[in-house]
């Protein structure tokens, strides 16, 4: 790797998460106000395209601070590798905690009340049925699985990524 | 440090990340199907009652009402969580021991120094969790009914804080004072 693709490498490795971020938060708005909702899948989106970025400024700071420990001269490489790892946890965490919030409101969307007749026969509580919703599965539970797996192992990529050893 | 070496140092790390990684999607899935198997283990109960007929405005009759009534079951979702944490404790421990290893037998890299770390804080997650689990099982068991099963009572309270705190006895000490000994070749 030449000095100067290891200073573009290290500017990529500070810029895309920022980029990142930005577009993740304005497509999310864009889509909020389009459709007045946010569904799952969407989530799904903000978070990979979150994740991609973060990924992407692990990688090349990475190289940069790789070539860094090999030839010296770019003393901001270890700073946007910690900032990338740090960025890395953060988006693990959020994405864990949302899959999970996500995963326990399907599952309550797959218990089926009785329906209010308008008799005057009472509510009962207790007297639910468990069935399988398709449309629930495959819009809100489906979701939530593809992001604990993604924030799981994308965060092993993302910590590898910024541990590069020098070639 | 030759490449051979660095390559072993590497794969450990990156495997010890890993076993972290999968220890924490399983704690996540079992933790959804213990909240999937309450929906058919409940604490409570709704039984058909009436109004009192006292307390009944004069010239109406008295209405029906499903009446709440706590009754505790053994609910497996108590075993599931404990099994999640079990699940995440061993990956940690597991991950722990292959960081151990590469800081014994290999050059420090930021790999293996991540790897450690990660390996650390899981076992960490992993006991706090556990205390969590402890704690929030004895609080539950306060508000019991007055006349209460003794089989239900012991399942459901006294043996799994008993296992819980077994659990975190075997991971302390295993993570933290008997270290499996590295060859010295």
């Amino acid at each position: 790797m030449t000095e100067q693709k290891a200073k573009n490498a290290l500017a990529v490795g500070f810029a895309s998460p920022i980029i990142g971020a930005a577009l993740g938060v304005l497509m999310g708005l864009a889509i909020f106000d389009l459709f007045n909702a946010f569904e799952e899948w969407t989530t799904v989106v903000l978070i990979a395209l979150l994740g991609f970025s973060i990924w992407l400024g692990a990688t090349k700071s990475g190289d940069a601070l790789s070539y860094d420990n090999q030839h010296g001269g770019l003393p901001g490489a270890k700073g946007a590798a910690n900032l990338n790892s740090v960025l890395a946890i953060v988006w693990m965490i959020v994405s864990f905690v949302t899959s999970l919030g996500i995963a326990l409101s399907a599952l309550q969307n797959f218990r089926d009340y009785p329906v209010n007749t308008g008799t005057d026969e009472p509510y009962n509580p207790g007297g639910f049925e468990v069935t399988f919703d398709s449309s629930v599965f495959f819009g809100e539970f489906l979701p939530a699985v593809v992001i604990v797996a993604m924030s799981m192992f994308g965060f092993v990529f993302m910590l590898v990524a910024t541990s590069k050893v020098a070639k | 440090m030759s490449n051979q070496t660095e390559l072993s140092a590497r794969k450990l790390s990156v495997t010890s990340l890993f076993l972290i990684a999968i220890g924490a999607t399983s704690w996540w899935a079992i933790t959804i199907l213990a909240n999937y198997s309450d929906f058919f283990y409940d604490d409570y109960r709704y039984e058909l009652a009436t109004s009192d007929e006292s307390m009944t405005p004069k010239g109406e009759e008295p209405y029906q009402y499903y009446e709440r009534i706590y009754e505790p079951v053994v609910s497996p979702s108590t075993y599931l969580i404990l099994t999640g944490i079990l699940v995440f404790a061993m990956t940690a421990l597991w991950a722990r021991q292959i960081t151990n290893r590469t800081n014994a037998e290999f050059e420090s890299t930021r790999l293996s120094k991540t790897a450690s770390i990660w390996s650390f804080i899981a076992v960490i997650l992993a006991l706090v969790m556990g205390v969590i689990f402890g704690f929030a099982t004895f609080v539950e068991s306060l508000s019991r009914p007055e006349e209460i099963d003794i089989g239900v009572r012991l399942l459901s309270t006294y043996v799994p804080i008993l296992l819980t705190a077994g659990l975190l006895l075997f991971v302390v000490l295993r993570a933290f004072v008997i270290k499996p000994e590295v060859k010295d070749d």
